[in-house]
């Protein structure tokens, strides 16, 4: 960054937390041991974005492959031809570049992308400040989960370098232990998706002992922030449920150099139970990776369209109770694995899982509700987000009822589900808070217009990619095949164009962001009128975040009685009934 | 509307006259329990005694079996030594790690890590257990190298039985029934023995009970102490 | 417990560490800190709870599924010397919070004894592991002065002793190992290769925790010598112990499920 935004809040001593300390070496070992949660948000940030667009071109690489119904030889692997070495020219080596694609588009979008995504980067930056807090719990130890994330990602990075796995990122024993016998490919992805799991660990537990120990006098528990509860409530699962993994993975490992034969029905073991073992993480990690977007959601469309939110308790316990629930439902991704017992109980208690849902949609739409909605790119951000994360919610329901999901299994309509839960969910929600806490993080302002524009672009791209997949799916296309009959070729020839709609989309995105950065004007220090403690704090924050420790006076989102910080009263008429209990209150 | 939490705002405003900057919430602190040296003396001298009682339990139950020509149910077994052992885990996480002392939140954290702990067992064995309950096609039983378990990679064999002929080449057939009398002398008898002594093989799993003699249906050596059985159907008369 | 070594600082003295300490710079008192330390450990033990799930998961699993490959599977193992090993993780259990005590009532030297005997604890208890247990089970090797060595003075193999006699070969006994590596000839059930498969892992994964217990206690002991613990700071030291107490628990359910449950 560059000296300038120091300038623009030069009044604090110390200036903002992206003072350069001195040279360039100096700067950067300052960067590389800070122990200060904002550096290492924006260092999560930019980790995960580089990661992101790795799992970007996997996927395009994907789909550009789809356009043709068949593979044929030399000619026809577009794949080949771009990206595999020369010994790929024939259907079986063109069939492994494209299974190791997919599963690099998997692994690295949810191991290193999505899980991590707004809980380390947003998450670091901003739960502290929301709880008007100076730092999280153990600031070494978030420093210390970033360099293990970034080590678990130069795993993962090795494992590609060395031509991939083609196991899918679910790692399925048959698959994990008998591909790719005399490497070490599959060992390197595994250890990596094991490491980066203590660096989830370690920033759920950090985040929860913040929560319980570091809030703002006069903070009670239902005066936080509705994103600071969700990711509480993604915390607890890291915490409870990433373990799990560990001892999975950890088993895999043992699997594939000692061979235990534990999960390897060759060696008498069962495949099934790996796939609990699997899913009693996987599971509840989803809800990981959707928990903090609603958050972001709640927070932005309460500050965007400038009125209290409704429902708080509810969307309060709401976040708690898919957390509970997240438990007790992993079983619905193996239908068609277990026994019809076991299937018919795990159905039922998936439906569980809509209730506290629901109630979060209603109340967020309850909040639009006759307030004063100002289309921001984060508000359409967020309106994206509620159009998309319903469907991605409604088409789960199919795929949770026993005799449709047997139809539906492992075809692209269950692909077309969850990327409407995890990229209309989770990325179009930390694509909401990523434009409504920028200027807060970096002190400049964007485009508006052309951010917007971007955004209309990833919808449309997201909607023509992943609509189409519906319909493949619901006509028996199955999900991880490199060849298809030439009937599907129309739709995958829809959704590959799409996949390159969103690629000028985000493109778009990132030359908006870019030019912030450079030429942005000076951000205010309260630009949409957010009333949690984060606009409080200078822009960009200080240092120590708050020049003294913050008093909670207000709850997060009471615009009915509270002039915003950094506003001027007269350009925010609060009635007058509603302003003497503001008064009463201290204001 | 008067925003609702105004009471309790009102409060604070009140309480802040004496606000404790260093405890901010009120909350009570728990400090640095100090555990008096006779209290961790006599929690030792209880786990150890409830060692030795899980031992001797398990020894007089094997005791009781031989004696009285009793099979007792493997629940008693399970019952007794995992009671036990939650005792002791209780005392060592009560005292020693103090959660009796301390903050109630260590407690809760422990529940709920139990409590996913149970959760996972018991929704894993839910599918497991249950595999046959519905189709009985699913619950089929041991064909001949059927792979319940590893299979040799040199001779197909079930790998059990490769040991037993690389062994019994390696030392020739009387040596091995010497060296087999000695190992096995002693052992084998009372418990660990079944009603149901079929397995199966279109699933890792026997219905219920004991796999006594799957070996046999893979295997060609008849085990001295298994009888060759080479029906594929199950053998129920055992 | 005859070592009283009360340290009032005399005037001009310069004070221990432990009373120098301050807290990070984000917390309000050394007290909040303290209890936060404590909280995140806690739900870091709670990983490391769910961690083991997936043992006692697999094991209870696999248990039910093949019983007889579990009840004789634990036939061969020696209670004694997995009753032992209990015993020994208790006492230094017990030594370990004695050590917390000494450091709350600032009884530095007595403290650092204790967490040496607790060090101590984990030593003998990997010996026996690795020496008693794995060593003859994988191998046929036992040590010259295992105890156990004498129930099978029959089928002892002088020729292959090694070491001048120190490990000494039995014969039939070892290659009871996990998955394709298994080479045991008198096994009845042919799922026996899975139950050291869990044997193994269990036990290893417990022993790496030991490891890792050893460590903390290692660096607690060195600190202690630098004086950085006392009455009014000693968060590393209390993590360690429900760390180490942590390592003791795991035992407790590991030890009657693979030792005496047949």
């Amino acid at each position: 960054m560059s000296a300038a935004h120091a300038a623009a809040h030069g009044a604090h001593h110390g200036g903002s937390y992206l003072t350069p300390k001195g040279g360039f070496i100096t700067t950067v070992w300052d960067w590389m041991t800070t122990v200060d949660h904002k550096k290492i948000g924006v260092m999560y940030l930019f980790a995960i974005l580089f990661m992101f667009f790795l799992g970007g071109v996997a996927a395009l690489v994907v789909r550009t492959e789809l356009w043709t119904p068949t593979r044929t030889t030399e000619a026809g692997t577009i794949t080949g031809q771009l990206l595999a070495p020369a010994d790929a020219k024939s259907v079986a080596t063109g069939n492994d570049w494209y299974n190791r694609f997919f599963t690099l588009h998997g692994a690295i979008m949810v191991f290193m992308v999505i899980v991590p995504s707004i809980p380390a980067s947003l998450g670091n930056f901003f739960l502290p400040l929301m709880l008007g807090a100076k730092d999280v719990a153990f600031p070494r130890l978030n420093l210390l989960s970033w360099y293990i994330y970034v080590i678990g990602s130069m795993f993962a990075v090795g494992s590609i370098i060395g031509n991939g796995v083609d196991t899918g990122w679910t790692f399925y024993t048959p698959y994990s232990t008998t591909t790719d016998p005399n490497h070490w490919r599959v060992v390197f992805m595994v250890t990596a998706a094991f490491v980066l799991g203590f660096s989830s660990i370690l920033t759920g537990l950090n985040f929860v002992v913040t929560v319980h120990k570091l809030r703002a006098p006069g903070m009670g528990w239902f005066d936080m922030p509705l994103f600071v509860w969700a990711v509480y409530s993604s915390g607890v699962i890291q915490v409870l449920a990433t373990p799990v993994i560990g001892i999975t993975l950890l088993l895999l490992i043992f699997e594939r150099l000692f061979n235990v034969g534990i999960f390897d029905p060759a060696l008498g073991g069962d495949p099934v139970l790996y796939q609990h073992f699997f899913w009693f993480y996987s599971h509840p990690v989803v809800y990981v990776m959707i928990l903090p977007g609603m958050g972001i959601i709640s927070d932005v469309l309460a500050v965007h369209s400038q009125k209290k939110i409704f429902g708080y308790r509810a969307i309060a316990y709401s976040s708690l109770g898919i957390a509970g629930v997240s438990f007790i439902v992993w079983g619905h991704h193996m239908f068609t694995s277990m026994s019809e017992v076991a299937s018919a109980v795990f159905s039922g208690l998936t439906f569980l899982v809509a209730i506290p849902t629901a109630v979060k949609v209603f109340n967020w739409i309850a909040t639009l509700y006759k307030g004063s909605i100002s289309f921001t790119t984060p508000m359409v951000y967020a309106l994206i987000f509620l159009f998309l994360f319903s469907i991605g919610g409604l088409t789960g329901l199919p795929l949770g009822t026993l005799s449709t999901d047997l139809h539906l299994h492992d075809s692209y309509f269950v692909v077309a589900h969850f990327h409407y839960v995890m990229m209309g969910g989770t990325i179009m929600a930390i694509m909401a808070g990523l434009h409504h806490w920028w200027p807060k993080m970096f002190g400049r302002m964007y485009n508006q217009f052309w951010a917007t524009t971007a955004a209309i672009i990833v919808f449309i791209g997201f909607n023509v990619t992943f609509f189409t997949q519906f319909f493949l799916g619901v006509r028996g296309m199955p999900r991880r095949y490199a060849s298809f009959i030439p009937e599907f070729q129309d739709y995958h020839r829809i959704s590959t164009i799409g996949s390159y709609i969103l690629l000028v989309g985000f493109l778009l995105h990132l030359l908006v962001f870019l030019h912030s950065l450079v030429v942005g004007r000076k951000a205010s220090q309260n630009p949409w009128g957010g009333l949690t403690m984060e606009w409080e704090a200078s822009t960009p924050p200080s240092e120590h975040n708050f020049e003294h420790e913050p008093l909670c006076k207000h709850g997060p989102y009471d615009y009915d009685t509270t002039v915003p910080p950094g506003w001027d009263p007269k350009d925010y008429p609060i009635p007058a009934e509603n302003l003497r209990v503001a008064a009463a209150v201290g204001h | 509307m008067p925003n609702a939490l105004l009471p309790l705002r009102l409060l604070m405003a009140h309480a802040a006259h004496h606000f404790n900057e260093s405890n901010p919430h009120g909350e009570k602190h728990h400090g640095h329990p100090i555990i008096p040296p006779i209290t961790l003396s006599t929690v030792l001298a209880i786990l150890l005694f409830f060692t030795v009682l899980t031992v001797g339990l398990a020894q007089l139950e094997v005791w009781i079996q031989g004696y009285f020509n009793i099979i007792l149910p493997h629940w008693v077994n399970i019952a007794i030594a995992m009671s036990i052992a939650t005792v002791k885990a209780v005392l060592v996480m009560a005292i020693f790690m103090q959660l009796r002392y301390d903050n109630k939140m260590n407690t809760v954290v422990m529940l709920f890590t139990f409590f996913a702990v149970g959760l996972f067992l018991f929704f894993s064995g839910l599918d497991l257990f249950t595999r046959d309950r519905v189709t009985p096609w699913k619950a089929q039983t041991v064909v001949k190298g059927g792979t319940g378990f590893m299979v040799s990679q040199a001779n197909g064999k079930p790998i059990t039985q490769a040991a037993r002929d690389r062994a019994i080449t390696l030392w020739g057939p009387e040596k091995f029934a010497k060296i087999e009398a000695a190992t096995l002398h002693g052992h084998d008898h009372g418990h660990g023995a079944s009603d149901s002594p079929y397995s199966n093989a279109s699933k890792s799993r026997a219905p219920r009970g004991v796999t006594v003699h799957a070996a046999d249906h893979a295997g060609d050596h008849a085990a001295p102490h298994a009888p060759a059985d080479n029906h594929a159907a199950p053998a129920g008369g055992h | 417990m005859t070592t009283m070594n009360p340290q009032k600082p005399l005037a001009g003295e310069s004070l221990p560490k432990w009373r120098l300490y301050r807290p990070g710079h984000h917390w309000r008192s050394a007290d909040d800190e303290f209890e936060a330390s404590k909280f995140g450990f806690w739900l870091f033990l709670a990983t490391e709870v769910l961690l083991f799930a997936g043992i006692f998961c697999g094991y209870a699993i696999f248990r039910a599924m093949y019983p007889e490959a579990w009840a004789e599977g634990s036939r061969l193992l020696d209670w004694k010397i997995g009753g032992a090993n209990t015993v020994v993780l208790l006492i230094s259990s017990w030594t370990m919070a004695m050590s917390i005590y000494c450091f709350q009532v600032d009884k530095q030297k007595l403290a650092r004894q204790l967490l040496l005997i607790t060090f101590l604890g984990g030593l003998f208890f990997l010996f026996a592991k690795l020496g008693f247990e794995y060593m003859p089970k994988w191998t046929g090797y036992f040590l010259s002065f295992d105890p156990a060595l004498s129930h099978h003075h029959g089928e002892i193999d002088a020729a292959q002793a090694k070491f001048g006699g120190l490990l000494q070969f039995v014969e039939g006994y070892g290659g009871k190992r996990p998955g394709k590596w298994f080479d045991y000839p008198f096994a009845q059930s042919p799922h026996m290769p899975l139950w050291w498969g869990i044997y193994y892992c269990g036990t290893a994964i417990h022993a790496l925790h030991v490891i890792i217990g050893m460590t903390l206690i290692a660096r607690a002991w060195y600190r202690a010598g630098k004086g950085c613990y006392g009455p009014t700071h000693y968060t590393f030291v209390e993590c360690t112990g429900l760390y180490w107490h942590l390592v003791d628990l795991v035992w407790i359910f590991l030890f009657p499920l693979l030792y005496l449950i047949h």
